[in-house]
C-alpha cells in the first residue's frame, strides 16, 4: 500500500480551462508550462477561434475535452468537468492555472520543491492583477487579490471528498473542500494578464459581467463597476528570479 | 431500621442519591416511578434529604442495604461515588443516572473517572447530556438520553427507567430511542436547511443504527458545510469519522487512506503507517479494529477484537506449531481488546483479559495490580482490592494514590448517606 502522501517523484497535472484563447496568451502559456509541468490537462469551453488544435499542438497536453456548447454559464459544472478530467489523468498534484496566469520565474523554480514533500496538501500564491499593461498591476479597495492568498496547486488524494459549490459565476479554481487539508501559504506570486489589455477590452469584459451577473449576485457590483475606473491606482511590478 | 426486617417489604427500586430529594436533577423522572412503585431512598438522615419528598419515597440507612435482597431491586445511582458500595451487592438491574458532565464543584479529580467506570458497569445509564450520551454510545449499549430537545425521545428515556423498575432489562428501548433521534434531526434539516452540526448529528445516529451508507452521505453533507463556514477543525472533527463509516462498510483499505488523509500529527502519521503495515499483512481485520479504536468506537472494537480473538485461539490450539508471528498477532488483538474494554469502563471483563496476558512489563504490572484492586473492590473483596494496590504502590510509589482515591470515595459515600455533598 503505498502511502497517501508521496515525499517525492511526484506528478505535476496542469489543469486549465480555455474559450477563445488562442489569439492572446495562452501559447505563451502552454509553452511555460510545458516546461514546468509533467502534464496538462484542459477542458475548452466551446471555442470557435482554434484554440483547441493550438492547445493539441504541445505534446504535454495529454487529454483535451472540447465542449460543443459552452458551460460558462453554470461555472461549477465546467470546473467539476476539468477536475474530474484532470484526476482521471492519476495525477500526484494539480496546479490550477487559467490561460491569461503566469507564474514568477522564482515560482516556476520552486514548483518541485513545494510538491515533493509529505506535510502539506495545497499551496497558496498570491495573485496579482496586472491592469492595462504587463508593467504594472493594480492595487486598490477594489483589486487586492494579492493582498490575500490563491490556493493554487494542490495534491491529488485518491477516494477524498472533493466538492464545488454549486456556484454559476466566480467559481474557485479548485474544490473547496481541499482546504480542509493541511496547506501552505507562500509568498511565492503569479500574474494574471486577463485585464492588462486595452480599455476597449476590459469594457468589453465589464458588459459581460453585468450582462451576467446584472444583480451583483455572484460577485460585487462596485467591483465591477471599479472596471471603468479612469485613474486605477497602479504599482510597477518587479520580477524575482 | 427504617422498615421492618421481619416484614422484608424492601422496595423493588432503591434510588443511590447525589442530593436531597428536593435539589436531585432526576427527581422528576424518578417521581414517575412511585405511580406503581415504592423506592427506596439511600439515607441516614430522612430529615435532611426526604423533605418535600412524596410519601411513597422511603429511606433506607446504609445498614438496610446489606438486607435489601437485590436480586429483586433495581438499583438507580445518582452519583458514581456509591459504586464501590454498590456494584458487590449485584441488583437485578443498576440504572446510572448522570448529568454527564463534572460533578458540582468542578475540584474533585476522582468524579470523572468513576462516573466513565459506573457507566461502563451499570446495566443502563441516562444522561441529561447529549456530548456524553454520545460517547457512551460509542462505548457501550443500553444507554439513554433526557435533554428535553424533543419529547418523543425523553419519553423512550422515562420508559426506560418504567421498564427498569419493573424488572425488565430496558436495553431494546434504547435503539427506538436512537431512530427517534435521527428522525428528530432529519426533520429539523428538512426545516432549517443544510448545517454542520446537525447534519453530523445525524450523520452519527445514523452509524449508530447501522445505516452507513446514509450516514456517509450525511457527513459528507456536514463535512463541506463546515469547511464553507471555515471551520478549520472539519477534517479531524468530522471528515474522520468517515474511516469508520467506511469500516463499518467493510471498506478497511479506503478507511485506512481515509484515516491517512486527515492524520497531521506525529501520532497519527505513525497510526497510518501502522495500518498500512497491517494491511500488507493480510491483517485487515485488525487494521479495522484499529480504525474503530481511533474514532473511539470502543463499543464497535470490541465486538470485533473479541470475536478475532476467538479465532486466533481457535488456530492457535488447533496447531501446534503456532509460530512467534502468530503469538505476536494474538497478543497485540488482546492488547487492542484490553485497553478498548477500559475505554468502555469494564473494568471486570478487562480484569479477566489481562490475567491471560503473560507479556507484562513492569509498569504493565502495575496497572495490572490497580485494575485487579479496582475489579475486586467491584466484588466486594475488599481486603483483596487492598492487597492488590498495595502490590502495585510497590512496583510503582504513585500507585499509592489508589488507596488514599479508596478512602476518599468511601468518606464522600458516607456523606451522601448524611445528605452532604460528596466534597469533604
Amino acid at each position: 500500500m503505498r502511502s497517501v502522501r508521496k515525499p517525492s517523484d511526484n506528478k505535476l497535472t496542469v489543469m486549465m480551462q480555455v474559450r477563445n484563447e488562442r489569439g492572446r496568451y495562452l501559447e505563451a502559456s502552454l509553452t511555460e508550462l510545458s516546461e514546468l509541468a509533467d502534464e496538462i490537462v484542459i477542458v475548452d469551453d466551446a471555442s470557435t477561434d482554434g484554440t483547441p488544435e493550438l492547445c493539441r499542438s504541445f505534446p504535454k497536453v495529454v487529454r483535451l475535452v472540447e465542449l460543443r456548447r459552452p458551460m460558462f454559464a453554470e461555472e461549477w459544472k465546467l470546473r467539476s468537468l476539468l477536475w474530474e478530467t484532470a484526476v482521471s489523468t492519476e495525477p500526484d498534484w494539480l496546479l490550477a492555472i487559467d490561460a491569461d496566469e503566469f507564474l514568477e520565474r522564482r515560482a516556476g523554480r520552486q514548483l518541485r520543491e513545494l510538491i515533493n514533500q509529505d506535510r502539506y496538501d495545497w499551496a497558496a500564491l498570491r495573485m496579482y492583477d496586472f491592469w492595462g499593461s504587463l508593467t504594472h498591476y493594480r492595487d486598490d479597495m477594489w483589486w487586492n487579490l494579492h493582498r490575500r492568498h490563491t490556493m493554487m496547486l494542490v495534491r491529488y488524494i485518491p477516494g477524498y471528498h472533493y466538492a464545488y459549490p454549486r456556484w454559476d459565476h466566480h467559481v474557485p479554481r479548485l474544490p473547496y473542500t481541499c482546504a480542509a487539508l493541511p496547506g501552505v501559504r507562500t509568498e511565492l506570486r503569479a500574474k494574471h494578464y486577463g485585464w492588462a489589455g486595452s480599455q476597449e477590452e476590459r469594457e468589453a469584459k465589464y458588459e459581460r459581467y453585468k450582462r451576467m451577473d446584472p444583480d451583483g449576485r455572484w460577485g460585487s457590483i462596485d467591483q465591477y463597476e471599479s472596471i471603468l475606473d479612469p485613474a486605477p491606482n497602479l504599482i510597477r511590478w518587479s520580477e524575482e528570479e | 431500621m427504617t422498615i421492618s426486617r421481619i416484614t422484608q417489604a424492601w422496595p423493588s427500586v432503591i434510588v443511590f442519591p447525589d442530593l436531597a430529594w428536593n435539589r436531585s436533577p432526576f427527581a422528576a423522572p424518578l417521581q414517575s416511578i412511585t405511580a406503581k412503585h415504592r423506592i427506596g431512598w439511600v439515607t441516614n438522615r430522612p430529615d435532611r434529604t426526604l423533605e418535600d419528598a412524596p410519601p411513597c419515597i422511603t429511606p433506607l440507612s446504609l445498614a438496610d442495604c446489606d438486607h435489601v435482597d437485590w436480586s429483586k431491586a433495581t438499583a438507580i445511582v445518582l452519583h458514581p461515588y456509591w459504586a464501590p458500595f454498590l456494584l458487590p451487592r449485584r441488583p437485578r438491574l443498576l440504572g446510572f443516572c448522570t448529568s454527564g458532565q463534572s460533578q458540582p464543584g468542578g475540584t474533585d479529580e476522582h468524579a470523572d473517572k468513576w462516573r466513565d467506570r459506573l457507566s461502563g458497569e451499570a446495566s443502563f445509564v441516562l444522561t441529561s447530556s447529549e456530548p456524553y450520551y454520545l460517547d457512551l454510545a460509542f462505548r457501550r449499549d443500553g444507554v439513554f438520553v433526557m435533554d428535553g430537545a424533543d419529547d418523543t425521545s425523553d419519553w423512550f428515556a422515562l420508559q426506560a427507567l418504567l421498564w427498569a423498575a419493573d424488572g425488565t432489562d430496558p436495553l431494546p428501548l434504547a435503539r427506538l430511542q436512537q431512530q427517534r433521534r435521527e428522525a428528530a434531526y432529519r426533520e429539523r434539516i428538512a426545516v432549517a436547511g443544510d448545517n454542520a452540526v446537525i447534519s453530523f448529528y445525524r450523520s452519527v445516529y445514523l452509524y449508530l443504527l447501522g445505516d452507513a451508507s446514509q450516514a456517509q452521505k450525511e457527513l459528507l453533507c456536514a463535512f463541506e458545510q463546515a469547511v464553507l463556514s471555515g471551520d478549520e477543525h472539519s477534517l479531524s472533527d468530522i471528515y474522520r469519522f468517515r474511516s469508520a463509516i467506511q469500516t463499518a462498510l467493510g471498506q478497511t483499505a479506503e478507511a485506512a487512506m481515509t484515516y491517512e488523509t486527515t492524520a497531521v500529527t506525529d501520532q497519527e502519521r505513525t497510526n497510518a503507517a501502522q495500518l498500512r503495515l497491517r494491511l500488507e499483512a493480510g491483517q485487515t481485520d485488525i487494521a479495522a479494529a484499529m480504525l474503530l479504536r481511533w474514532n473511539d468506537d470502543h463499543r464497535g472494537a470490541v465486538a470485533r477484537l473479541e470475536k478475532l480473538l476467538q479465532t486466533e485461539t481457535a488456530e492457535e490450539e488447533a496447531s501446534d506449531a503456532a509460530g512467534a508471528a502468530t503469538a505476536e498477532r494474538t497478543a497485540f488483538i488482546q492488547q487492542l481488546l484490553i485497553d478498548s474494554l477500559l475505554q468502555a469502563g469494564r473494568i471486570r471483563q478487562a480484569n479477566a483479559h489481562l490475567a491471560e496476558w503473560r507479556t507484562f512489563k513492569v509498569r504493565d504490572r502495575c496497572e495490572y495490580e490497580l485494575l485487579r484492586g479496582t475489579a475486586r473492590l467491584y466484588e466486594g473483596r475488599r481486603l483483596k482490592a487492598v492487597r492488590a494496590f498495595l502490590r502495585a504502590a510497590e512496583l510503582r510509589h504513585d500507585a499509592i494514590g489508589a488507596l488514599s482515591e479508596l478512602a476518599h470515595i468511601d468518606a464522600a459515600a458516607k456523606r451522601l448517606a448524611e445528605g452532604e455533598s460528596s466534597h469533604a
